[in-house]
């Protein structure tokens, strides 16, 4: 819908919607305004006349009559005005100043009157400020006088930063390193353009603060030693530096707006008024955004007793105690200021949710208020209905549905309205948003007010809605805003409707309405609401006295946010009550919601396979449209609203047990069954599919190599089938033998985790310890294949927090520490397998050959060899003997089922076609000869053969020695005697021819 | 099981090789035997080896000798020397015509190696002679050498090369006269004797009467010994008209007659 019957214009909303009561004329003004008669009189010395004196509130009549009670001698009276800003202190200064006026007006000539000066809030400049004080008297220029938002903002900085600077003597050299610093500077240029900023938006409200206090200590923390000059005085060194700062930078202030004296000002103010017989009543609308002058006000009219004003000060909830608190800080004695003050007079409350503006308490004031405009805005319009009323609605019509002059609202929507008046999350009821923001906003759009209201939802939060969030009909949204609750339905006049145009009944079912509290003694259900009731049944006295909203209120304020959520209108954000619902149903149902371990399994030797994030808890999101950061149970709002109802009910009746909820017919627990049965199971699946994603790899694939792993150590053989994977092993074969070949896999460290690693494969494949879920198992090892898996095992990557594996809980270890981390790390025992498979050949070839060769040695050994003969042979061998008489009573048993070992280890050997085959053959090899008893046979038989062989070895060597040994004399001498001969021999003849 | 039974084989093979083995051994001690009598008859001619090297230096010494006496015309007892060389060419031929085996035993080799001792013994005997007269012949040469270095003294006689064709003389005679043969050769010897020989100095250039020069080769001579008596008046007055003698020439009182 795009337009609906309107019978006001949009200009006269804005005339008479203003945020200051100053910008409406006076007849805007009188149309609208409304009695303020709840204000809070605080730090009275004026007030004995109440409206309730219980709460010591007084109406706006009463504090005129306090501001005038003074003569013209009287000293300064000071009157603060205190209130959440919209809550109208503007209303309050407004009316008194026309009241004063007005009262100024009647009076003679020389008559002794009080006169009002009014700074309205948007006044900010100093120069604006004193130009408006002194328009009653003469001998006052501002000429010279600068504007704040005409400054340039360095120019400011400058200024600012060197009149603080100078406030220090130049030997506080640590002080003025920090005050120059970029981190201080920059510190004052954001907080002076922010001040700047605001300055011009009377919106927005101000104080000058070139540094705030705790920033300053902050800052200081790197300059330790600033704080060290400025020691010795009344007050803390920080706070010393603080308002020093600040001094400077209002000096500077003061210089750079060529202000003027306020003090010399406020003087000549007084004296004139003396001189007229007049007393000034100064109504300073803002001190908050008073700038400069702020202090120097309080200042004046607290010290000075010479000035005869009285004086109506608004200031903002927060800074006034600020305001006053410096004030007394700056005075010698605190009862200065205390003596001037005759009252403050508060407009707002603090609430448990926010604040609350004290006179729109006054019963239906909100309604009033609301008609007031709406009639004033109707009469400024030409009051007719454009577009016109639906055929058969007259304006009477009208008037009868939404109530007199309410159109286009009716009570039950304002007040749903001011009910819910919030800013940022937090109530806050104030005129002027519910005035400016939601009933302007809401009379100026297009759209019907209940569409454009749930737009709102920032102002007004979510809107009390308890029509059942399954009624989906047109008429949703308009029974939600004008209607009201008759029973267990929700009613609405049907002319409502029908002017918007929207077909309605003017009904809706409504959602668990007038929940009732339970005993907790005998947990029946108590018919009655609030706070006192006796049990019926029991006699059980509540005596639960404001602590805060009843459960029954509990519930249903978060069950209304439920129905929003579920409706789509809004984030579902008080959560907790409907996860420890969601808590208690799932636990009461399922002992362990986050095991891992198949539903179906029953096997005692089954892991504690658990997802462990939050320890049992099982941990439940909202859906608000985010992810949640981890696995959980999602509640999101296409669960049956009953459901989602019941696992409130149950989160907010913590104490009342499930079966007495359910006694008392207050939940349905077969429906609750299926969910939690549905939600653990979907809740599992997710899991296990995460699982999945993050390692590659399932928990199933897992289960079944950590089995095989355990099949081939512990000698159950290498076949890759249901039946072999489903036979049980016996840990205790798993044996480390591989220590002499190249295989790195830590067969001990297997053989301590086995038990873990049958646990794990029970809780995914066992329905009872000795029953295994055959079917499931085929199916999964189906499309795998032993290699292919060790393959993903071993490129196994990736964490996933939280999962947790042990044989029993108190043993539990990460996950991760099982797969690849140091504490088992089934990864690594793939990795080891896979890079055997590269290599392994090389240990078959030896290992073959050895035990073949020693299959060959010992054919027909019978074990009754007479070894004393061999002896003989090593006296004449270089090699000890003895060694066979170690040997010399094996069993011919032993011996015979040692060789039918080897035998069929040679067998397998030979057959060995992989990795798997060759460490299962190696197993049976390795028992052989390391382990007991077989190595005792093996080992003498190896050693027999070998000793025989090396006999004959050294038998040979020695044969061949001897052989080698022939009679080859010496002749070295004799032929080098010869030698000499035949030289000799030669010089002879030599000679002899020579001669002849 | 009928079957091959490699324990049982292996064994019986051991055995069979045991036995060969000690069968090995005995002949290796027999072995051993022969080669101990072979390594001390070896030894034992090192002995001769040594022996007939010092025969070898021995012979050797002599030729060198030999040859400074032809060179000197001394007369050799050439035919002793040559039976000699005749004697150690047939052992010599004896030994080097045998094998190592030819030799029983080391006693066999000991008497070879007191033959060659034999030789040396006689050779050594047979230098002797010769050098003994070689260094009498070179004992005469060093005084004719040194009466001429003293005449070569006087001033207007010899020359420079003269003097050292003495020196170099004289030098290599000197090693002979010490036996070192090590530092001369007959062919250095003949050299030096040559130009020795060469030498033509004269006292022609102080004008002395015949009987003057005479006297004065004579004083020259060692040997000779010149009495007052000797001198007439005429010779007295020559030798006492040059100074460079009369400064020399010394005379000694002497009761011998």
């Amino acid at each position: 819908m795009t337009q609906y019957p309107k019978n006001w214009d949009s200009d006269a909303t804005g005339k008479f919607i203003k945020q200051e009561a100053q910008e409406k004329n006076r007849e805007i003004f009188e149309k609208t305004h409304v009695p303020i008669n709840r204000i809070k009189v605080e730090e009275n010395k004026e007030f004995d006349t109440w409206v309730d004196p219980d709460e010591q509130f007084v109406d706006e009549g009463t504090v005129f009559d306090a501001v005038i009670n003074s003569s013209r001698d009287d000293s300064n009276r000071l009157f603060f005005v205190v209130g959440e800003s919209g809550s109208g202190k503007s209303e309050l200064c407004q009316w008194l100043d026309y009241r004063i006026q007005d009262q100024a007006d009647v009076a003679a000539h020389d008559e002794f009157a009080h006169e009002p000066i009014l700074i309205p809030r948007h006044i900010r400049e100093p120069a604006e400020v004193l130009e408006k004080l002194t328009e009653g008297i003469e001998g006052h220029e501002f000429e010279n006088a600068k504007y704040l938002a005409d400054l340039p903002i360095e120019g400011i900085l400058r200024e600012t930063t060197g009149t603080i600077i100078n406030q220090f003597d130049r030997t506080q050299e640590d002080t003025v390193e920090f005050l120059t610093s970029d981190k201080f500077e920059e510190k004052v240029k954001e907080n002076l353009k922010e001040y700047v900023q605001n300055f011009a938006d009377p919106d927005e409200s101000i104080t000058f603060e070139p540094i705030e206090q705790e920033e300053l200590e902050v800052f200081l923390e790197e300059f330790p030693h600033v704080e060290h000059e400025h020691e010795g005085h009344d007050i803390g060194p920080v706070e010393y530096l603080y308002k020093e700062i600040k001094n400077g930078a209002t000096e500077a202030l003061k210089d750079m707006l060529f202000a003027g004296d306020i003090k010399e000002v406020l003087r000549d103010i007084d004296q004139a008024y003396r001189d007229r017989n007049r007393r000034p009543v100064l109504i300073i609308e803002d001190l908050t955004g008073f700038t400069i002058y702020d202090h120097q006000i309080i200042s004046f009219f607290s010290d000075l007793s010479t000035a005869h004003f009285d004086v109506i000060i608004g200031v903002t909830t927060g800074p006034y105690r600020r305001l006053i608190d410096q004030r007394r800080a700056d005075l010698a004695s605190e009862d200065t200021i205390n003596d001037r003050i005759r009252a403050r007079l508060s407009l707002t409350k603090e609430t448990e949710d926010g604040s609350k503006t004290l006179f729109l308490e006054q019963e239906d004031i909100h309604i009033d208020l609301a008609r007031n405009y709406l009639r004033a805005i109707k009469e400024e319009s030409d009051g007719k209905f454009e577009p016109p009323l639906p055929e058969g609605i007259t304006p009477a019509d009208v008037d009868d549905a939404f109530g007199e002059g309410l159109y286009p609202f009716n009570e039950s929507f304002l007040t749903r309205i001011y009910e819910n008046l919030q800013e940022e999350n937090v109530q806050k009821q104030t005129p002027r948003i519910y005035l400016t923001f939601v009933i302007e906003e809401l009379l100026n759009n297009v759209n019907p007010p209940f569409e454009h209201a749930d737009k709102l939802q920032q102002r007004l939060g979510i809107i009390n809605n308890p029509i059942s969030s399954d009624y989906t009909e047109p008429d949703e949204q308009v029974l939600k805003w004008y209607g009201y609750q008759s029973g267990d339905q929700y009613i609405v006049d049907t002319t409502i409707p029908e002017v918007f145009g929207i077909e309605s009944e003017g009904k809706a079912p409504i959602v668990n309405i007038g929940v009732s509290d339970f005993c907790p003694e005998c947990e029946n259900k108590i018919h009655e609401r609030g706070n006192d009731w006796e049990c019926p049944h029991c006699g059980y006295e509540s005596t639960r006295r404001g602590e805060g909203p009843t459960r029954t209120e509990t519930f249903e304020d978060i069950q209304n946010e439920l129905l929003a959520w579920r409706r789509g209108e809004a984030d579902f954000d008080r959560t907790s009550k409907i996860e420890a619902g969601g808590q208690r149903v799932i636990k009461h149902f399922h002992d362990a919601p986050n095991s891992l371990v198949r539903p179906e399994c029953r096997s005692s030797q089954a892991a504690y396979l658990r997802w462990d994030k939050g320890g049992d808890r099982v941990p439940i999101h909202v859906d608000n449209d985010d992810k949640p950061r981890f696995t959980q149970i999602t509640l999101s709002p296409d669960i049956s609203e009953k459901i989602l109802t019941d696992l409130l009910k149950l989160g907010v009746w913590d104490e009342t047990s499930i079966v007495a909820h359910e006694r008392n017919n207050e939940i349905d627990l077969e429906r609750l069954r299926d969910w939690a049965d549905s939600a653990v199971e979907d809740h599992r699946a997710q899991l296990e599919e995460e699982i999945e994603e993050e390692y590659d790899v399932s928990l199933d694939e897992i289960a079944v190599f950590s089995k095989y792993l355990l099949n081939v150590f512990s000698g159950e053989g290498t076949e890759f089938t249901p039946e072999s994977l489903k036979t049980p092993i016996d840990t205790s074969k798993i044996v480390s033998v591989y220590g002499q070949t190249d295989f790195e896999g830590n067969i001990t460290r297997l053989q301590d985790y086995a038990d873990l690693l049958i646990g794990m494969f029970h809780a995914r494949f066992h329905i009872r310890k000795n029953l295994v879920d055959y079917d499931r198992l085929e199916q999964v090892i189906d499309d795998l294949n032993a290699d292919s898996l060790r393959n993903q095992i071993g490129a196994i990557e990736g964490k996933f927090k939280g999962l947790k594996i042990g044989e029993t809980q108190t043993e539990a270890i990460d996950f991760d520490a099982f797969l690849w981390n140091k504490q088992f790390n089934l990864r690594k025992y793939a990795l080891d397998i896979s890079e055997y498979g590269q290599s392994y050949q090389s240990d078959l070839e030896d290992t073959h050959e050895e035990l073949l060769g020693l299959y060959e040695d010992v054919q027909g050994f019978e074990g009754n060899l007479d070894f004393e003969e061999l002896e003989e042979t090593y006296s004449h061998v270089d090699r000890m003997g003895g060694t066979f008489r170690n040997h010399s009573e094996l069993s011919q048993k032993d011996v015979t089922e040692t060789i039918t070992r080897l035998s069929e280890t040679v067998n397998r050997l030979e057959d060995s076609d992989s990795v798997w085959e060759f460490l299962d053959a190696y197993r049976t090899a390795g028992l052989l000869k390391y382990h007991k008893p077989w190595n005792e046979t093996y080992d003498s038989l190896s050693n027999v053969v070998t000793e025989l062989e090396r006999l004959e070895e050294s038998a040979d060597n020695k044969i061949e020695e001897l052989e080698s040994r022939q009679f080859e004399p010496d002749t070295e001498q004799f032929d080098s005697a010869q030698e000499a001969a035949t030289q000799l021999e030669a010089e002879l003849e030599d000679l002899e021819k020579a001669i002849q | 099981m009928s079957e091959a039974n490699p324990i049982t084989e292996r064994v019986e093979r051991i055995q069979t090789k045991t036995d060969r083995i000690q069968k090995l051994q005995d002949e290796v001690k027999k072995i051993a035997q022969k080669q101990k009598t072979a390594d001390q008859k070896n030894r034992e001619f090192e002995d001769v080896r040594d022996n007939i090297r010092k025969v070898q230096e021995q012979y050797e010494r002599l030729m060198e000798w030999s040859e400074y006496g032809e060179r000197m015309d001394i007369s050799m007892p050439e035919p002793e020397i040559n039976a000699l060389i005749d004697n150690l060419a047939t052992d010599l031929r004896s030994f080097t015509s045998k094998s190592f085996e030819d030799f029983d035993d080391d006693s066999e080799v000991r008497t070879l190696t007191t033959t060659f001792e034999d030789h040396r013994t006689s050779l050594s005997s047979r230098t002797d002679t010769v050098r003994e007269a070689v260094q009498n012949t070179v004992e005469d040469e060093v005084d004719s050498v040194e009466r001429t270095q003293t005449l070569l003294q006087v001033p207007d006689i010899g020359d420079d090369d003269a003097e050292t064709t003495c020196d170099n003389y004289w030098y290599h005679l000197r090693q002979l006269q010490r036996g070192n043969l090590g530092n001369t050769s007959p062919k250095k010897w003949e050299k030096f004797n040559a130009e020795y020989e060469g030498l033509a100095i004269s006292l022609n250039a102080y004008d002395l009467s015949e009987k003057s020069e005479t006297l004065i080769w004579d004083l020259l001579n060692d040997d000779e010994t010149v009495h007052l008596s000797d001198l007439d008046g005429e010779t007295l007055s020559d030798l006492k008209t040059f100074e460079e003698f009369s400064d020399i020439i010394e005379l000694r009182f002497s009761t011998q007659s």
